[in-house]
């Protein structure tokens, strides 16, 4: 070792006083301290304690020759450091080479010329010097190193050419959880750490960087700990070349758990506030639709009550005329298509009325499944006549609830004309009720204002086998009909509609898979 | 900066303090015969002084290795016998002992060799027989008639806690083979003393177990 502050030390060994002395002279007065050993033994000890920068050694020694001292030095870790130069009269090749083969720097022969050893020995000295410098200077560097290593919040792996861990910082140990004694030196497939490529080895994306020399960057990673739990990482695997090849990959990950739940959380605001504006938007359509129907209602109300003092008119008309006896069949004709027509026409004022009527509902404990039954009794005939096969589905244990069953009788006899109009011969009326207990209204279909997570509800559901409906937006629209003019006034499933909205329930529409359409009620329970 | 041993400093540096080194520096000629002195001079970057005190030294510890290598030669030990030969190649190379550099050379690649016949190895070592009794000849003849003589230590007192911080000084630079402390701790704590001429003299030889044993001299004294 080099001390800044004391000359630099320089070992004679020789057996011989008279040899020892004419070398020490030679080397006198040059600004290094000299010291003596007198064989083989008395070198290790002094050179152990004395670390000297240089060793001028004699190969002819009793006891430990030259050649079994400096293989002895170059041994040990305190003395390896020091520069050996054998001196000896054993001038021949073979021992030259031997010399040099056990470690040492340099040979010179016996007797030696004074000048030549001078120099020799200022040559290796600053060799010696230089080494020095540079071991602390990479000592430092590698100090530096660490520091930063140490500092750094990434992970660090450093992987040989065979994919074996050779390196790891303190936040790899930290973030995977392993100790270094269990990263380092195991193959880094092996360790499980970066999963999902098994037993694998060139399916691991480190691999092909070892092999390829590409760079490997992956933002959505996954690191499993020690203990089996797992956190994303962001990582990167970068080839490491020596002279152009490829030696090896240093390997940098960083925990992203944080910013993935950020991320999460703020897809998480987004679809909340998607829907919070789809909800707006529905409610916005609401109140126009409501708004829209005030209006037609307040219309139909004023046309009903315009129309209908001239159609009373009218058919007290019809009926004076169909009273005057006439043998002319064609007058008895008009008679009777006039009396149709003011049926008609009255039907429609009906309906205008039904639907611009300010309705209030009659709520009173009962029977849902009566008022099915009432309703379908009410359509037996049209049934009958058209051919319909009725199933009937109800559940029993439904239990009482406030209804208004005349409303409700109203909305269900709509319903299944609807259901046989579209069927027209032929074909299959399934009613089913029951029981449904709401887990979440949105996935449910369900307007989340009406109904809760957990709520119980009453379901009854229509399905008929006719030809569906054509637009589902569109059927609870007042005067929408898909019925020949004159068979309907398009005002039923208004109608229907706005009962099912009195009794705080939700009607809907949509056509089967297997054909023909499915009418859902859900009305609540308590 | 840290300062070499006293008596390694160059010819300048360590004439002042050392009366003897002056004395020294006259006895080494202008040519040795077996040795390339401008090529040793070099080597120890123009240190006279040191240069003698190495031939003294070789001459006083290798007067016995031509017998040595001889016997183990003859006894078929050619491990031993090419330790010597090395151990001595190495030192003639250093004090450029050119002949005997030469000579240890030629046979210690002889000895090395399995396949060297005793005839070779034997006319190879007597080469190095003259080249080496020429060389310790010729070292013998720049030594100085008679060493200094240094006062003993046990004649000298140094204060307790002076001479136990010093023994413990010495006993950490030991371990740490760092001989440039020895050299100032004897120089700080015996100052001018035959302790801190006697340290010297032993740092100077690398002599570690030498000073361990005068550093447990000194414990002993101080405590008693």
């Amino acid at each position: 070792m080099v001390h800044a502050d004391r000359p630099e030390q320089v070992l004679l060994v020789d057996d011989n006083a008279t040899n020892l002395q004419v070398l020490y002279q030679t080397l006198s007065g040059r600004g290094y301290r000299l010291l003596v050993a007198r064989n083989g033994r008395q070198a290790l000890e002094i050179a152990q304690k004395s670390e000297p920068a240089l060793i001028l050694l004699d190969i002819m020694m009793p006891d430990i020759d030259g050649f079994e001292t400096c293989r002895r030095l170059k041994q040990d870790p305190r003395t390896r450091g020091s520069a050996v130069i054998f001196l000896s009269a054993l001038d021949d090749t073979g021992n030259k080479v031997k010399g040099m083969q056990l470690g040492a720097v340099d040979y010179i022969a016996k007797p030696f010329d004074p000048d030549e050893v001078i120099v020799r020995v200022e040559i290796h000295l600053k060799i010696h010097r230089l080494e020095a410098q540079l071991a602390r200077r990479n000592r430092q560097l590698e100090a530096d190193n660490q520091h930063i290593l140490a500092a750094m919040n990434e992970g660090i792996f450093g992987l040989d050419i065979d994919g074996t861990v050779v390196f790891v910082n303190p936040a790899a140990v930290c973030m995977t959880g392993c100790s270094e004694q269990e990263l380092l030196g195991r193959p880094v497939h092996a360790l499980g750490l970066f999963g999902g490529f098994g037993a694998c080895v060139q399916a691991h994306p480190f691999y092909s960087c070892l092999k390829e020399g590409r760079i490997c960057h992956n933002e959505d990673g996954e690191l499993t700990r020690r203990d089996g739990t797992r956190f994303a990482v962001e990582y990167n695997c970068s080839p490491i070349f020596e002279d152009r090849t490829l030696s090896g990959a240093v390997v940098v990950f960083k925990d992203i758990s944080e910013r993935k739940q950020a991320e999460r959380q703020l897809k998480r605001a987004y679809t909340e506030l998607e829907k919070a504006h789809r909800e707006l938007r529905d409610a916005q359509m609401r109140l126009i639709q409501a708004a829209k129907l005030e209006s037609v209602g307040r219309l139909a109300a004023g046309v009903a009550h315009e129309v209908k003092n001239p159609l009373a008119v009218i058919q007290l008309g019809v009926d004076f005329l169909a009273g005057v006896e006439s043998d002319d069949g064609v007058v008895s004709e008009v008679i009777r298509d006039m009396e149709e027509a003011v049926e008609r026409a009255d039907s429609v004022v009906k309906g205008l009325l039904d639907f611009s009527r300010e309705s209030t509902l009659t709520l009173r404990p009962g029977d849902i499944n009566q008022v099915i039954d009432h309703a379908l009794h009410l359509v037996d005939h049209e049934l009958i006549q058209h051919n319909i096969r009725l199933e009937k589905q109800l559940d029993e244990g439904i239990g009482i609830i406030d209804l208004d069953s005349n409303k409700l009788q109203q909305v269900f006899i709509n319903v299944f004309m609807n259901a046989i109009q579209a069927m027209g011969r032929d074909g299959v009326l399934t009613v089913k009720s029951r029981v449904e207990r709401i887990e979440n209204p949105d996935r449910a279909g369900l307007d989340r204002e009406r109904f809760s997570a957990g709520e119980p509800v009453v379901q009854v559901e229509v399905l008929d086998t006719g030809c569906g409906i054509a637009e589902e937006s569109m059927v609870f629209d007042p005067f929408y009909t898909t019925k020949p003019t004159g068979q309907g006034t398009g005002l039923g499933l208004s109608v229907t509609r706005k009962i099912i909205d009195l009794h705080k329930g939700m009607i809907d529409i949509r056509n089967r898979e297997e054909g023909g359409a499915a009418v859902r009620i859900t009305l609540k329970m308590g | 900066m840290n300062q070499p041993p006293h008596d390694q400093l160059p010819d300048d540096a360590a004439a002042s303090p050392e009366e003897s080194a002056g004395a020294q520096h006259d006895l080494l000629p202008a040519a040795l015969s077996g040795f390339d002195l401008t090529a040793g001079l070099q080597r120890l970057q123009g240190n006279r002084v040191l240069y003698i005190k190495l031939l003294g030294r070789f001459a006083g510890d290798y007067s016995a290795i031509g017998d040595e290598i001889e016997q183990a030669i003859e006894a078929g030990d050619r491990r031993q016998a090419h330790a010597l030969v090395h151990n001595l190649k190495g030192l003639a190379g250093n004090l450029s002992a050119t002949d005997l550099f030469a000579a240890a050379r030629t046979l210690d690649e002889a000895v090395k060799s399995d396949a060297a016949e005793p005839a070779r190895l034997h006319a190879a070592f007597m080469v190095l027989r003259t080249a080496l009794d020429e060389a310790l000849t010729s070292a013998r003849s720049v030594l100085p008639p008679d060493e200094p003589t240094v006062r003993e230590t046990a004649e000298v007192d140094l204060p307790k806690s002076q001479a136990l911080e010093l023994v413990r000084r010495i006993r950490e630079a030991i371990d740490l083979g760092d001989v440039m402390s020895i050299h100032e701790s004897a120089a700080a704590l015996a100052g001018d003393t035959p302790y801190t001429a006697r340290i010297g003299e032993l740092a100077d030889a690398f002599d570690f177990d030498g000073l361990l044993s005068l550093a447990d001299e000194m414990e002993q004294k101080a405590n008693r």
